[in-house]
């Protein structure tokens, strides 16, 4: 695991503050109130399901020291959600989750005025003393798909539907891209970005245009099913659950999911918080801490191909291999990461530039 | 007229037939006309007959005609009056709905008054006297129009030369080369009956249709041709279209709002951009008074009143303005007899002052009461204007029917 | 037997006029409760926690201020032109371009201080609101096209612009590659003007900009000319309102108005542009000119009620769990049940007995 010098510091000083956030500490004699903002609905089946389910999991966890955790849905990001998180910290949530990037402005603004109440943003960037911000690396998870993808494409063309250009997002398409052309070194991938993080009719078009052009494979960072269903309609070679195992809606399509597993941070969370041991950390688990799963395998992976994937997982798990590695050409062919170099935590979050095999977007 | 019939018949004709027995019915009562014209190029007495076949059709018991004649030449007139007479005369009985009384004398054995939706009286027409038929309906003694004898007419007010206006769609009937003269204190009528031009006529007067010949309207020597409504009504030209509601008053407003639709700027209710709603509603109540307005007051909505109320106060509101030049259509369609005189003698006051009026109406008792010269229109051309004494119903008549209408049967 | 007919009116009902909007938000009430009883949640905390705790919780009075202010706004404007007949559909976009024109503003300004800084956002954000709909406005009078389809489509282009802008000429520097512009800077910021709250300037703007248009739709002539055009368009053009001009006014002004609401939201609570930046406000409007009789006063009524069922559905997730999907249920059942009333402002009710019958 690894933390960035400036949590480290973060993490130090806080840990001298703590003996006088113990004596102050509140008695947990009433169950904690957790909250939950969420950017979408639950029944999504991708990401705003999976930290459904993760609410639901530290519930289980901690049972009677946490409340029924409160899940607010479709809080759009602007000044709705800064009355949200006021409304959460108002009624007595002492621990409050915002699980999207654009929430980030407004969860600092709201923190300051409530001190005593602690935020976590999700895949976010800007910290306080009450804020903290946690992410998954799900760029693990693409690298396995990757993986797959290189191995069973015919085309050697994939597609990858993402919201915004974000760091997060380009980290994906890197990341699979780079897993793929270790396999077939001619591999593309053409992101599409649709400017929302959920929208169904959106996914499916730019699915279907991919397909047109003769994409085999599509991954999406995106919070729904649609694409792989288009997938699956199209019957091409296939494409890969996002945040939650989207078999269901693609049996034959879905190669193998990304599943966020986000109940073990919400629980140890929750429990530091009972225990009075929070800190504003930046926390970014991945496979090793079973934060990002892979999911079962589809039908159409064979036994070579399952091994060479979970080769490839497990290398990440055990810290033997990090996919950002060195030599990293850019996709003009400049070189960017030098033989046996690993790009840090910080620059993979500022991650600007597509790989070599990224057809960019015009 | 043949499809237009058919759509009227209640049950289903084969065409050959139903023409066959068209074709019967005109002969019998009189009434020529080719089934296989297009009833748009029909004149809208050509097309009461239609209305008036097919009902023959039917063979009916009791037919009810409702104010037959306000479309139709007098030529005209008296050809309806031979047919129902015969229709009469085979047993058929017919409820006649008219509030031209000469007319209910011609033609009528009894003759039942009503007033306020009560029945007032039952009388024999060819006993009693238009006047006194009137006198009961309105219930008050009837007013002549006072008209002072031997006026003077001043200079010419309003001159109008060859006024054109481009045709508006595809039943619109444009202005064609209309010239007349006006002078100060005097009435012009026009006559003609509806869909010959006068809508045209008036809104190219009033200014909702603007020309491009500044001189084509002159008021005191002025050229207002292309000047818009707003502009007119400051040069002293007031104008009062055919329909109340929707057109010369909105049904919706108060009467002071709709004071405010042509009176602000000759009346200053407007400062800086503002309405100044006093002087609407002083004005409105001077008009409610003056015209004996039955309104709640300024207040009251204007599609509330009735037709003859909110045409007394359309009126009033016009000439309370003190126009140079007023343009009426169909000043009293519509309207009661106690109202349609007030009216009357309204405008033959205005003009006594020295204004200069045109009356463009169909009801010809009207014009001949009201007007010192009068022409007639027909397809949006003009008769030179005559003094009234001088014209005979007659010919009149045959002005009005002009080249496109009635055959004298 | 009894049986009731409907019997239209003389004038309509003034009482029924004013008083149908406060009967549709009780009955929104009463029947709301009722319903999500029936399907086993606690409706009547449902109702409670959507209407009523907004308005008893303090703390909540600056969120339904904040986020009633560029609804009232926007309905204002559209409250103008809807009374002329002329259906600006396209707020939403005019309300972007708005915003747009205020961060060009700000970004432009972005080294500079100044007391100036922020009014000459707002003036751009009229100006580009009154702009964009000066586009359906001209379509109208030179071709005819229908306003509703030219201004609603003209509202996907506007978002498309954001998306363009955040990502390519206006992307901040400093912002890891998101979408967004930066941050405004100080003097580009809305100013509270409660301190300790989120109560920002865009709050008395709303009202003062009500009170101006009910003003001026009252009594002056621009007000008369858009009520007469909208209720006797022949009338108009007899007492010499040109129909065309007043097409041109209803966009020019409503689209200001728009913009006006834009420039307050990106100055005020977003402080920068975002593609999250459209949230509906423009066709939220929508609903409360009609709630609000499109008479400005009224507007301010309506749009505190759609604040109320924001708000208070907030409060309802995070206190009893109610769904997210509820408050778009209550929000539709008072426009249906204000719609519905708008019969009883046309016509009255009258109990019919056989025997009244049988004498007619």
């Amino acid at each position: 695991m690894t933390l960035s010098r400036r949590s480290m510091l973060k993490a130090g000083v806080a840990a001298a503050a703590l003996p006088l956030l113990g004596s102050r500490a509140f008695a947990q004699t009433e169950p904690l109130k957790v909250g939950f903002m969420l950017i979408g609905t639950v029944n999504d089946n991708g990401w705003n399901f999976g930290h459904a389910t993760g609410a639901k999991y530290m519930k289980d966890q901690l049972g009677d020291l946490v409340a029924e955790p409160t899940i607010v849905e479709n809080v759009p990001e602007g000044p709705d959600c800064e009355r949200v998180l006021r409304e959460l910290a108002q009624s007595g949530h002492k621990l409050i989750f915002a699980t999207s990037f654009g929430y980030g402005d407004y969860v600092i603004k709201v923190a300051q005025q409530f001190p005593d109440v602690r935020f976590e943003h999700a895949t976010g960037y800007q910290r306080s003393d009450n804020v903290g911000t946690y992410n998954a690396r799900f760029y693990e998870g693409r690298a396995v798909c990757g993986t797959i993808a290189g191995h069973l494409s015919q085309t050697g063309k994939a597609g990858y539907i993402g919201s915004f250009p974000i760091p997060e997002v380009v980290m994906g398409v890197n990341a699979f891209v780079l897993a793929a052309r270790k396999i077939n070194p001619e591999f593309t991938i053409t992101p599409v970005y649709i400017s929302t993080w959920n929208d169904p009719a959106k996914e499916a078009d730019a699915a279907r245009a991919m397909i047109d052009q003769g994409i085999d494979i599509i991954a999406q960072h995106t919070d729904g099913p649609a694409a792989l269903q288009v997938a699956e309609e199209r019957g091409i070679v296939g494409g890969f659950g996002q945040g939650a195992d989207m078999s269901a809606f693609a049996p034959n399509a879905q190669l193998t999911s990304i599943i966020d597993n986000w109940g073990p941070h919400y629980a140890s969370a929750a429990q530091a918080v009972i225990d009075g041991t929070w800190v504003s950390q930046d926390v970014w688990p991945g496979i090793k801490e079973g934060e990002v799963e892979i999911g079962a395998y589809g039908p159409k992976v064979t036994e070579e191909v399952k091994a060479a994937a979970e080769a490839v997982k497990n290398g990440q798990a055990d810290g033997s291999l990090h996919i950002f590695t060195g030599p990293i050409n850019d996709h003009t062919g400049t070189e960017r990461v030098a033989a046996g170099v690993t790009l840090t935590d910080a620059e993979l979050l500022s991650m600007d530039w597509y790989v070599e095999g990224v057809i960019p977007p015009a | 007229m043949l499809e237009n019939i058919a759509l009227g018949m209640d049950s289903k004709i084969p065409s050959r037939e139903l023409e066959a027995r068209i074709r019967a019915v005109m002969n019998q009562y009189g009434l020529l006309l080719d089934p296989h014209r297009t009833v748009a190029t029909l004149s809208v007495g050509e097309r009461q007959r239609i209305e008036i076949v097919r009902a023959l059709l039917l063979e009916p018991q009791l037919l009810i005609m409702d104010e037959p004649t306000s479309v139709l030449t007098p030529q005209e007139v008296e050809q309806l009056f031979t047919v129902l007479r015969k229709l009469a005369a085979e047993g058929c009985s017919i409820l006649y709905i008219s509030h031209k009384l000469h007319e209910i004398k011609a033609l009528c054995d009894t003759a039942t008054i009503l007033r306020g939706g009560k029945l007032v009286d039952t009388c024999d027409p060819k006993q009693e006297t238009s006047r006194s038929m009137a006198e009961k309906m309105i219930g008050t003694g009837l007013k002549d129009i006072v008209k002072a004898e031997g006026r003077t007419f001043g200079p010419p007010k309003l001159v109008v030369s060859q006024l054109s206006t481009v045709k508006a769609g595809h039943f619109d009937v444009p202005v064609d080369g209309v010239s007349f003269t006006v002078r100060a204190g005097e009435i012009l009528g026009i006559a003609g009956v509806a869909g010959n031009g006068q809508n045209a006529l008036l809104d190219a007067l009033s200014g909702e249709i603007r020309g491009d010949d500044r001189e084509a309207i002159t008021i005191d020597g002025l050229g207002i041709g292309m000047m818009d409504t707003t502009e007119r009504r400051r040069n002293g030209l007031c104008a009062v279209p055919e329909e109340r509601n929707g057109h010369a008053a909105v049904g919706e407003f108060s009467l002071s709002d709709n004071s405010v639709l042509t009176a602000r700027d000759r009346l200053g209710m407007v400062v800086m951009g503002l309405i100044n709603g006093g002087a609407a509603k002083t004005y409105t109540g001077k008009v409610i008074a003056d015209f004996a307005v039955k309104a709640l007051g300024p207040g009251s909505m204007a599609g509330s009143l009735s037709g003859g109320n909110l045409q007394k106060y359309i009126m009033g509101r016009e000439i309370l303005q003190k126009p140079s030049v007023l343009v009426v259509s169909q000043p009293t369609w519509g309207v009661d007899a106690g109202a349609a005189a007030a009216i009357h003698q309204a405008l033959v006051d205005l003009a006594a002052a020295g204004s200069a009026i045109v009356v463009i109406s169909q009801d010809l008792d009207e014009l001949r009461a009201l007007s010192d010269t009068l022409a007639v229109i027909n397809m949006g051309r003009l008769s030179p204007a005559r003094p009234v004494k001088d014209v005979s119903v007659e010919e009149i008549g045959l002005l009005m029917g002009g080249v496109h209408g009635a055959e004298a049967a | 037997m009894m049986q009731f007919r409907l019997e239209k009116r003389r004038e309509p009902s003034k009482a029924m006029l004013y008083g149908t909007p406060i009967v549709a938000v009780l009955l929104t009430m009463i029947v709301g409760a009722i319903l999500f009883s029936l399907i086993g949640f606690d409706g009547v905390g449902a109702v409670r926690e959507i209407f009523i705790t907004p308005f008893t919780n303090t703390y909540k009075w600056q969120d339904l201020g904040v986020k009633a202010a560029p609804l009232i706004i926007i309905g204002v404007g559209l409250s103008i032109a809807y009374r002329a007949n002329v259906w600006n559909i396209g707020a939403e976009g005019q309300y972007v371009v708005g915003g747009l024109a205020a961060t060009g503003v700000a970004l432009a300004t972005y080294q500079m201080t100044g007391w100036w800084i922020l009014p000459l956002m707002i003036l751009a954000g009229m100006a580009g609101g009154a702009l964009y709909g000066a586009i359906p406005a001209l379509l109208r009078t030179r071709l005819g096209v229908n306003e509703i389809l030219t201004s609603l489509m003209l509202t996907y282009v506007s978002v498309q612009a954001i998306y363009y802008l955040v990502r390519a000429p206006w992307k901040d520097p400093m912002g890891m590659g998101f979408p967004q512009t930066r941050r405004f800077a100080a003097d580009a910021l809305l100013p509270n003007i409660l301190p300790g709250t989120i109560v920002h300037a865009g709050v008395p703007i709303a009202i003062i900009v009500a009170l101006v248009a009910w003003f001026v739709m009252s009594r002056s002539v621009f007000g008369y000319q858009m009520r007469v055009v909208g209720a006797a368009p022949h009338a108009a053009r007899y007492g010499g309102f040109s129909e065309n001009r007043t097409i041109w006014l209803a966009f020019l002004v409503s689209g200001a108005l728009a913009g006006l609401a834009g420039a307050l939201e990106v100055s005020g609570p977003f402080q920068r542009m975002v593609p999250g930046f459209p949230t509906n406000y423009g066709f939220t409007a929508i609903i409360v000119a009609f709630l609000g009789r499109l008479d400005p006063l009224g507007v301010i009524f309506g749009g505190l009620v759609i604040a109320v069922t924001f708000v208070g559905g907030e409060i309802a997730q995070t206190s009893i769990g109610l769904s997210n999907s509820a408050t778009g249920v209550f929000q539709a059942m008072m426009l249906f049940f204000l719609l519905a009333g708008d019969l009883l402002v046309r016509y009255r009710i009258r109990r019919v007995t056989p025997q009244a019958e049988a004498r007619a």
